[in-house]
């Protein structure tokens, strides 16, 4: 298969008060063309962060990319300056934001939203653009385009803003889209309609899709590939069938298992003791050790590499070392 | 469950909003029913899981019934008594609230121990002391350990936040706790342990709870009956398993059909609801539901379909069962 986006390697680190946090540390994968993968964790794990630093929409004033390289069709994205960066962002890649009250600009109708991307990005005449707006709008089912299109966001509900968000995304035919929690801030019927649309477009587009969630449900239905991070790295990848099946890291089996069924009774959840651990680099052990219930003194020494268990299912975890043995890194 | 007792009791609820316009001379053009005449009774030692989506009123019922708002009309009893705002002392301190936001449900500038002891300070003449005695138990129920009384909230993570508002919640000894949308804003791994407590304490203080929610698969964990409720009317209240293995309201259905499943094997025939929550401001008459059911018959546009009790404890507001006998 060919592959659109390879990240290699990626830190990302927040500076505060002189402390460095390592948001993001030492992050790999591939998205090939026409999947969705899925990026899973709890709040601080570092999946927004990687979705930012595609796109370098992090601030600078605390923020910086140490390490690593974003290679979009062989060039690093991380290489080239504002202006070259500029004709990717937006056209060849770009972002569905997890809240579409707060990313659309209240002061601009739609249509001048999803136009202006199309004015930045594309040669087209203003008659061309109206027609490309018209369609698009209608792409993502807003009924009435026509009218719509001089609607201002407030006049939309939340689902729909969301659609003018994924139009505005898909404006330019982009390779990659990068959906940051698209449907958290939905209610479950509505959450059930962008993601039928957002498997619709995928299909007819072929493009590469990221998708950022907390959500397991989500994940299952929507990821052909999924990656689980913790603490700012990935404890565990490869497809999405694969993983539910056979979680192989504590955390992934953690996770799973706290979610509560609506196929069965449960009397009491499993429950991960603890909470997310804050991090200071450099870091030295699992992260997971602190609430891990298989800890043992080599997890508290040293950080467990990704172990590959076949069919490109991998694992960070150090339970998993004698049975495969060979590291990846 | 019909010869158990009741504990709260709610006839006839409503909570109208009036809509104005124009800046200086108000003119009421229109009335938002956030709560349309709602009646239902919550049994002692139960959970009544609430699910809605958003706008549909399940937090405006939640605060009517807590007596933070004033109902339009309609009556709430408690062991029998009418409350509301104006409610006796003694009903507040036997009913109490833990709210969604444990970063905004915390006084940043409070220490813990402000915080759990705040509701003695107001509603006994403790002593500082049997203060300390009342709150150090509890403390250790909710585990969190005895050093964090000197501590502010920002020192806690969202978990250990919410685990102090429920130390706050059950410092008076309530027997009926409302719990609006409690664990939504918590991680995965952190939701479970919190939910766990939940259960825990209900055992332990025999406590009756409201648990209000938009995510299925919580209140179903949860609960011991479900309502559900659309554009501020009650469409379906069962017992959890009478809900879940036969459900009856269409918009139940597509509620559940809705739902993500964590499982790629999964088989999806899922028929999607079109269409949004129309606009609850003057609503069209007859049945909420009618804009987006895949059901609808003429009679629906006419008039709205009373709660019915379709099988025993299983209650339903839809035309297409009528009689007994209607079916699917």
């Amino acid at each position: 298969m060919e592959d659109v986006l390879t990240v290699n390697n990626l830190k990302t680190y927040y500076y505060s008060n002189n402390k460095k946090v390592p948001a993001v540390d030492g992050v790999s994968f591939r998205l090939y063309k026409g999947e969705v993968l899925g990026i899973v964790g709890e709040s601080g794990c570092g999946k927004s962060t990687v979705a930012r630093s595609i796109l370098h929409l992090l601030d600078k004033s605390y923020t910086k990319i140490e390490d690593g390289e974003i290679l979009f069709h062989g060039s690093d994205l991380l290489k080239l300056n504002a202006k070259e960066l500029n004709r990717v962002k937006g056209k060849k890649i770009s972002m569905i934001f997890q809240n579409p009250q707060a990313a659309l600009n209240p002061v601009y109708t739609v249509g001048d939203q999803i136009a202006e991307v199309l004015q930045l990005h594309e040669n087209m005449s203003k008659k061309e653009v109206k027609e490309r707006v018209i369609e698009l709008l209608r792409l993502v089912g807003i009924p009435a385009p026509e009218t719509r299109l001089n609607d201002y966001p407030h006049q939309m509900s939340g689902g729909m803003q969301q659609r003018i968000m994924i139009a505005i995304a898909l404006a330019c035919n982009p390779e990659v889209v990068i959906a940051d929690e698209p449907t958290t801030a939905l209610d479950v019927t509505i959450q059930a309609q962008i993601l039928k649309l957002m498997t619709r477009v995928k299909q007819q587009f072929q493009m590469g899709m990221i998708l950022i969630t907390h959500n397991m449900g989500v994940v299952a239905e929507m990821c052909d590939r999924m990656m689980v991070m913790y603490g700012g790295v990935v404890v565990e990848e490869g497809a999405t069938a694969d993983i539910f099946a056979a979680p192989s890291h504590p955390y992934t089996q953690g996770l799973l298992a706290s979610i509560p069924s609506i196929e069965e009774d449960k009397e009491e959840l499993f429950s991960i003791p603890g909470s997310v651990p804050r991090l200071t680099a450099p870091v030295t052990h699992c992260r997971f050790a602190g609430r891990c219930p298989h800890t043992f003194d080599k997890c508290e020494g040293s950080e467990p590499p990704l172990f590959d268990l076949g069919n490109g299912h991998k694992a960070k975890c150090w339970l998993l070392e004698d049975k495969n043995g060979e590291s990846l890194q | 469950m019909n010869d158990a007792e009741v504990l709260v009791e709610v006839k006839n609820l409503k909570k109208y909003f009036p809509v104005n316009k124009g800046m200086l001379r108000h003119k009421t053009v229109g009335t938002v029913k956030a709560v349309d005449d709602i009646s239902f009774k919550i049994y002692k030692g139960e959970t009544l899981g609430l699910i809605g989506e958003s706008g549909c009123g399940k937090s405006t019922l939640s605060r009517m019934l807590i007596g933070l708002t004033d109902a339009t009309d309609g009556q709430i009893l408690f062991k029998g008594q009418r409350v509301g705002t104006k409610g006796p002392q003694s009903f507040r301190k036997q009913a109490q609230m833990i709210f969604q936001d444990p970063y905004s449900s915390l006084d940043p500038r409070m220490t813990i121990r402000r915080i759990i002891e705040e509701p003695l300070r107001i509603h006994t003449k403790y002593t500082a002391k049997q203060k300390l005695e009342a709150v150090l138990p509890l403390l250790d129920k909710v585990s969190i350990p005895a050093d964090a009384l000197g501590k502010y909230p920002h020192e806690f993570s969202g978990g250990q936040r919410q685990r102090i508002g429920i130390a706050r919640a059950l410092v008076l000894g309530p027997e009926f706790v409302i719990c609006d949308e409690p664990v939504s804003a918590l991680d995965m791994s952190v939701q479970a342990q919190i939910l766990n407590l939940f259960k825990q304490m209900q055992k332990e203080f025999g406590l009756t709870y409201l648990f209000v929610s938009h995510d299925m698969s919580v209140v179903k964990h949860i609960s011991d009956r479900i309502m559900v409720m659309y554009l501020g009317k009650v469409v379906e209240l069962a017992s959890k398993h009478e809900l879940f293995s036969n459900t009856l309201h269409p918009y139940s259905i597509a509620l559940m059909n809705a739902i993500p499943v964590p499982n790629p094997e999964a088989v999806r025939d899922r028929t999607l609801l079109e269409g949004e929550l129309p606009s609850p401001i003057n609503p069209p008459a007859g049945c909420p539901f009618q804009s987006r059911c895949p059901h609808v018959k003429p009679v629906c546009g006419v008039e709205m379909p009373s709660l019915k009790e379709v099988e025993p404890g299983h209650f339903v507001a839809c035309h297409l069962f009528a009689d007994k006998e209607g079916t699917l």
